[in-house]
C-alpha cells in the first residue's frame, strides 16, 4: 500500500532518472519487504562509495512490486523474495541482464519476545485459541510458509493473512499476534521477536534474485549488492549467501 | 371566607442584556387583554421571552396566580416547558415536518395525554379554527392567514394558563386580517386567563385590548385604556401611534353611519361595505373660524375641549358631537385664537375618511 | 404542444465548463478503464466464487453496522460539539475529524495500540473478559466506524448549528421536555443532513482498506472485505480483482444514485 503511494509520488515528481542528461543520479530499487532492513544499510554503503548518487529503496510485498513494474513503474532494480516474482518481469523484457542470486533465507516461527503462548514447534500453529498470522499466499513469505506447513503435515488455524511480511512482523513484535511464520532474518533484525527453529527437513529455502532493469548505475548497484561488501552486510543481517 | 387569588399575571421585570435594560411592571388580570405597544427595539419581544421562560430575570418576579414562575431573590425559576404559557410567535414557527393536525396536537402530545383524549381535543380545536379541511396539509402549503390560525390553535390546544401573542396579525395580508382579527377576538374572549398582545396596529389595540401598555427603550411610558392612550398621549411615539382618530360604524356606498356618536360621515371609499373601522388622521382634520366653503363634505361646528402642545404641533381635543383629535401648527392655533371652550368649525375631506373592514 | 422554455440566460461560461469537464473526467476515465478491463465473459463465474461472496457479505455487514454505529454515537457527539459549552470543545472537534485527514493505516495502527490485545484499553478488556477485537468481524466494524463516523458528525453538527433555535423554543413553550424537543423537533429538522451523513459514512466504510487491514487483519470469510479481496487478488489473479472492483463500484453507485435525490433534497 505504501509503495503504491510512493510510486505515484515518484511518477509525478522526480523525473531525474537516467537519460535526462546522460548522467545517472538516482537508483530506484524495488525490494521485497524482508529486505527492508538490510537494504537500508546497503543503500548507505553504496551511496558512500558512489557520491552524487541517490539510492531510493521502495519495499512492499513482492507480488505488488511485480505488478507495478509490469504496469510500467520506473524501477531501476528489482529484488523480490522469490524467483516466481522475477520470472514474469524477465519474460516481459524489463531486465537488461539475467537475474543473479542475491541471497538466501529460511523461515522461522516468530513469536513475541515474551512468548505468552509457549510455542515450541509448528504444531502450535494449529492451536485454535492462539492468534496465528501468515502472509497471503500471493507473497513469497506466505507461499513458503504454506509449503513448509504442508511438509510438516500441520493444518494451521490462521487468523490473518497479512499483505506483506513487514506488517506480520510488526504485529508479532507488539504482541497482537501470538505466532507466525516469518523469515529468519526478520527475527534477527527485531529484538522484540523471538524465533523458534523449524526442523531442516520441513524448512524451505527462499532464494532472492536480483536484476537491473536499466543500464548504467543500476547495474553498478546490482554488482555492489552481490559483491563482497554487499555480501558482508547480508550475512550480518542473517541472510545466507549463494 | 378567603377570596380566591385571581389567576392573573403579576410581573415585575428587571433584565440587563448586553447594555439593553428592561424595567417594567406587567400586570394582567385574568380574563383581560393587555396590548403591549412600542417601537422596534423597545423590548416587547424580550417581555414575551421572559414571561415564556426562555430568558431568566436578573431581578423582580413573575407570578401567575399564586404560582411563582421566576423569582431570582428566592432562587425560583420554572423552565419554559412547565410554565403553561401559550405563545404565538410572530413568524408562527409551525413545525414543517408535521402536518396541521400534528402541529396542533403537539402540546397535548408532549404533556402525555392518552391517545384518544388528545385526538378528540385536537379535533375540537381544528373545528374551532376552521382547520378541518387543512388538517393534512404541511405548513409550507398554507397561506399566512391559515398559518396564523394553526399557530393560535396550537398554542391554545396546549391548555395554557396565559396567552402571549407576538404581533399575531403583522404578517397577514389585508384581506385576511379583518377575519382573523374577529377570530382572535372571539377566542381571546373565550380564554379565561390573562392575555398579552403585542401589536403595532392601534386598530388591534382598540378592538382587542382592555388595557394598553406602551414601552420605549425597555421602560414603560404610558399605561391605560385604549381611549386614554389616544386622548392623552404621553410621548411623541404614542401620539403618532395611537393618536389616530378611530371610530366604528357601517359603510353604505360612501355613507358611514358611525356607531357612536350617531352621525354620518362621507367617505370616498365605496368599495368596502358593512361594518368598518374609520380612521381619520389628526393632521387631516381642518379647523376653521367660520363654516368652510367649497368641497369638504364632512363639516360641523364644535368646541375645543383641550389643547395639548406636542412640540412642533398642537393636538386639539375636540368636544361633542364628534370628539376628534386635530393636529395643527402653533401658528394656526394662535390665528384661530383657540382655547378650551372656544367654538370652532371642523371639516374633513371625504378622501381623508379611511375605512377598513371590521 | 408547448415548446420548451426559451433560454433567458446565456450559455455557461467557458472556463467553468472546461474545468468542470476536466474534473468530471477525473472520475469518469478510471471508471471507463475499469470497465474496459472487465472480463465480461467470465464475470458470473468469477463472481460466484466463495472469495467474492464472503467478501460481499463481510463488506455489507460491516459497512451497514459502521453506519449504524456512526449514527448512534455520532449524533449525540455532534450535539455536544454544537450545543455544548465545555472547555476543550474545539480540541475535541479537531480530534474527532482527525481520521478524515490521517492516512487510514495510521488510524488502524492507532486502533491497534489502543484496542489490540496488548493495547491501552484492549489489554485490561482482554484480561477481564477475554474479548479480542482485532482479527474478528468486530475489528472490521470498529475500523470502519473509526473512519466513517467523522463524516456523519461533521454533517450533523453543521445542520444543528444551522437550524433555527426558535423552533425548539416554540416546542418548549408548548410543554416539550428537552429530550422530547430533541426527538420530535431537532432530529426531524436535521433529517436531510442526518441521512446524507449516514450515507456518506456508509460509503466511506464500504471502501475502507488501510485501517481495516491494519487493525482487523485479512482472512477470507472472517475479515476480508471487498477492498481487501481486491488488493489480495490483484497480485495473483488480475481478472478476479477487476471483477470484484466492479462489484464494489456497482454496489456503491446503486445506493448513491437511488438514494441521492430522495434523501438529500427532500426537507
Amino acid at each position: 500500500m505504501r509503495s503504491l503511494v510512493f510510486t505515484l509520488v515518484l511518477l509525478t515528481g522526480c523525473g531525474a532518472t537516467s537519460g535526462d542528461d546522460g548522467q545517472d543520479h538516482t537508483v530506484l530499487v524495488f525490494a521485497a519487504a524482508s529486505l527492508a532492513d538490510v537494504f537500508a544499510e546497503v543503500e548507505a554503503a553504496f551511496e558512500a562509495a558512489h557520491p552524487g548518487v541517490d539510492v531510493q529503496v521502495n519495499t512492499a510485498g513482492s507480488a505488488t512490486l511485480r505488478e507495478q513494474i509490469l504496469e510500467g513503474a520506473p524501477a531501476d532494480v528489482f529484488a523480490p523474495a522469490d524467483p516466481a516474482a522475477m520470472d514474469p518481469v524477465v519474460a516481459a523484457g524489463h531486465t537488461v541482464s539475467a537475474p543473479v542470486e542475491l541471497a538466501r533465507n529460511t523461515m522461522q516461527i516468530g513469536v513475541p519476545a515474551d512468548d505468552p503462548a509457549g510455542v515450541r514447534g509448528l504444531e502450535d500453529l494449529a492451536r485454535a485459541e492462539l492468534l496465528v498470522g501468515l502472509c497471503t499466499v500471493s507473497v513469497p513469505c506466505g507461499a513458503l510458509a504454506r509449503q513448509l506447513l504442508a511438509n510438516a503435515g500441520v493444518e494451521p488455524a490462521v487468523d490473518t493473512e497479512e499483505p506483506d511480511v513487514g506488517s506480520l512482523r510488526t504485529k508479532l513484535a507488539v504482541g497482537e499476534l501470538d505466532v507466525g511464520i516469518v523469515y529468519r532474518t526478520d527475527v534477527i533484525a527485531d529484538d522484540r521477536l523471538r524465533g523458534v527453529d523449524i526442523a531442516d527437513a520441513a524448512n524451505v529455502v527462499a532464494t532472492y534474485p536480483i536484476a537491473a532493469l536499466r543500464p548504467g548505475v543500476a547495474r553498478d548497484f546490482v554488482a555492489f549488492a552481490t559483491g563482497p561488501e554487499g555480501r558482508r552486510i547480508l550475512v550480518e543481517h542473517g541472510f545466507g549467501t549463494p | 371566607m378567603v377570596a380566591p387569588v385571581s389567576p392573573g399575571l403579576d410581573a415585575r421585570l428587571r433584565l440587563d442584556r448586553a447594555g439593553f435594560e428592561l424595567a417594567v411592571e406587567v400586570d394582567v388580570p385574568a380574563g383581560s387583554t393587555l396590548a403591549l405597544l412600542g417601537p422596534n427595539g423597545a423590548g416587547k419581544s424580550t417581555v414575551v421571552e421572559v414571561l415564556a421562560g426562555l430568558v431568566a430575570l436578573d431581578e423582580g418576579h413573575i407570578r401567575l396566580g399564586s404560582t411563582p414562575l421566576d423569582d431570582p431573590a428566592r432562587d425560583v425559576f420554572v423552565p419554559a416547558p412547565q410554565r403553561r404559557m401559550g405563545v404565538v410567535f410572530q413568524q408562527y414557527l409551525l413545525f414543517e415536518h408535521l402536518d396541521v393536525r400534528d402541529n396542533v396536537a403537539f402540546g397535548p402530545a408532549c404533556r402525555g395525554r392518552s391517545r384518544r383524549a388528545a385526538r378528540n381535543q385536537v379535533e375540537q380545536w381544528l373545528e374551532g379554527f376552521e382547520l378541518q379541511a387543512l388538517a393534512d396539509r404541511r405548513p409550507s402549503a398554507l397561506s399566512g392567514g391559515q398559518a396564523q390560525r394553526v399557530a393560535l390553535a396550537r398554542a391554545l390546544a396546549a391548555e395554557p394558563d396565559m396567552v402571549l401573542l407576538d404581533e399575531p396579525l403583522a404578517a397577514v395580508d389585508i384581506e385576511a386580517r379583518a377575519g382573523l382579527r374577529r377570530l382572535l377576538a372571539r377566542h381571546l374572549g373565550e380564554f379565561t386567563g390573562p392575555r398579552l398582545l403585542i401589536t403595532h396596529d392601534p386598530v388591534d389595540a382598540l378592538l382587542l385590548a382592555d388595557q394598553v401598555l406602551v414601552i420605549e427603550h425597555g421602560r414603560p411610558t404610558q399605561r391605560g385604556s385604549p381611549e386614554e392612550i389616544r386622548r392623552h398621549p404621553a410621548t411623541r411615539y404614542v401620539a403618532a401611534l395611537a393618536g389616530t382618530n378611530l371610530l366604528t360604524g357601517t359603510n353604505d356606498r360612501g355613507h358611514v353611519r358611525i356607531d357612536e356618536p350617531a352621525i354620518t360621515l362621507i367617505t370616498a371609499d365605496t368599495t368596502i361595505s358593512g361594518p368598518v373601522v374609520v380612521t381619520i388622521e389628526p393632521a387631516a382634520v381642518a379647523l376653521h373660524a367660520t363654516r368652510p366653503e367649497g368641497s369638504p363634505r364632512n363639516t360641523w361646528a364644535t368646541t375645543v375641549a383641550a389643547i395639548e402642545p406636542l412640540g412642533d404641533i398642537n393636538r386639539i381635543v375636540l368636544d361633542q358631537p364628534v370628539p376628534l383629535l386635530a393636529d395643527i401648527t402653533p401658528a394656526a392655533t394662535t390665528a384661530l385664537e383657540l382655547a378650551a371652550g372656544v367654538p370652532v368649525w371642523v371639516s374633513v375631506k371625504a378622501t381623508e375618511v379611511d375605512v377598513r373592514s371590521r | 404542444m408547448t415548446s420548451p422554455p426559451r433560454r433567458v440566460t446565456g450559455r455557461a461560461p467557458v472556463p467553468l465548463v472546461v474545468f468542470g469537464g476536466l474534473g468530471a473526467l477525473l472520475f469518469i476515465v478510471p471508471l471507463v478503464g475499469l470497465l474496459g478491463r472487465t472480463p465480461w465473459s467470465e464475470l458470473t463465474e468469477l463472481l460466484s466464487s466463495d472469495t467474492v461472496l464472503d467478501a460481499l457479505r463481510i463488506s455489507l455487514v460491516s459497512s451497514v453496522a459502521a453506519a449504524a454505529l456512526s449514527v448512534v454515537f455520532g449524533v449525540p457527539l455532534a450535539w455536544l460539539l454544537s450545543r455544548g459549552s465545555f472547555p476543550g470543545r474545539g480540541l475535541l472537534r479537531a480530534i474527532v475529524t482527525l481520521p478524515m485527514v490521517l492516512p487510514p493505516v495510521v488510524g488502524g495502527a492507532a486502533l491497534l495500540f489502543a484496542l489490540g490485545r496488548r493495547g491501552l484499553v484492549g489489554e485490561p478488556l482482554y484480561d477481564a473478559t477475554g474479548l479480542v477485537l482485532p482479527f474478528s468481524i468486530w475489528g472490521v466494524i470498529l475500523a470502519n466506524t473509526f473512519v466513517a463516523m467523522p463524516f456523519l458528525v461533521i454533517s450533523v453538527e453543521a445542520a444543528l448549528d444551522g437550524i433555527d433555535r426558535r423552533y425548539e423554543q416554540a416546542a418548549s413553550t408548548l410543554g416539550a421536555s428537552r429530550s422530547h424537543v430533541f426527538r420530535h423537533v431537532t432530529i426531524p429538522m436535521i433529517g436531510p443532513a442526518l441521512r446524507a451523513g449516514a450515507i456518506l459514512a456508509w460509503a466511506r466504510a464500504l471502501g475502507e482498506f488501510g485501517a481495516t487491514v491494519t487493525f482487523a487483519g485479512n482472512l477470507q470469510g472472517r475479515t476480508q472485505s471487498l477492498p481487501l479481496a481486491v488488493f489480495v487478488t490483484l497480485e495473483s489473479d488480475r481478472d478476479a480483482a477487476v471483477a470484484i472492483s466492479l462489484v464494489l463500484v456497482v454496489l456503491a453507485l446503486m445506493v448513491l444514485l437511488v438514494l441521492r435525490d430522495r434523501w438529500w433534497s427532500r426537507p
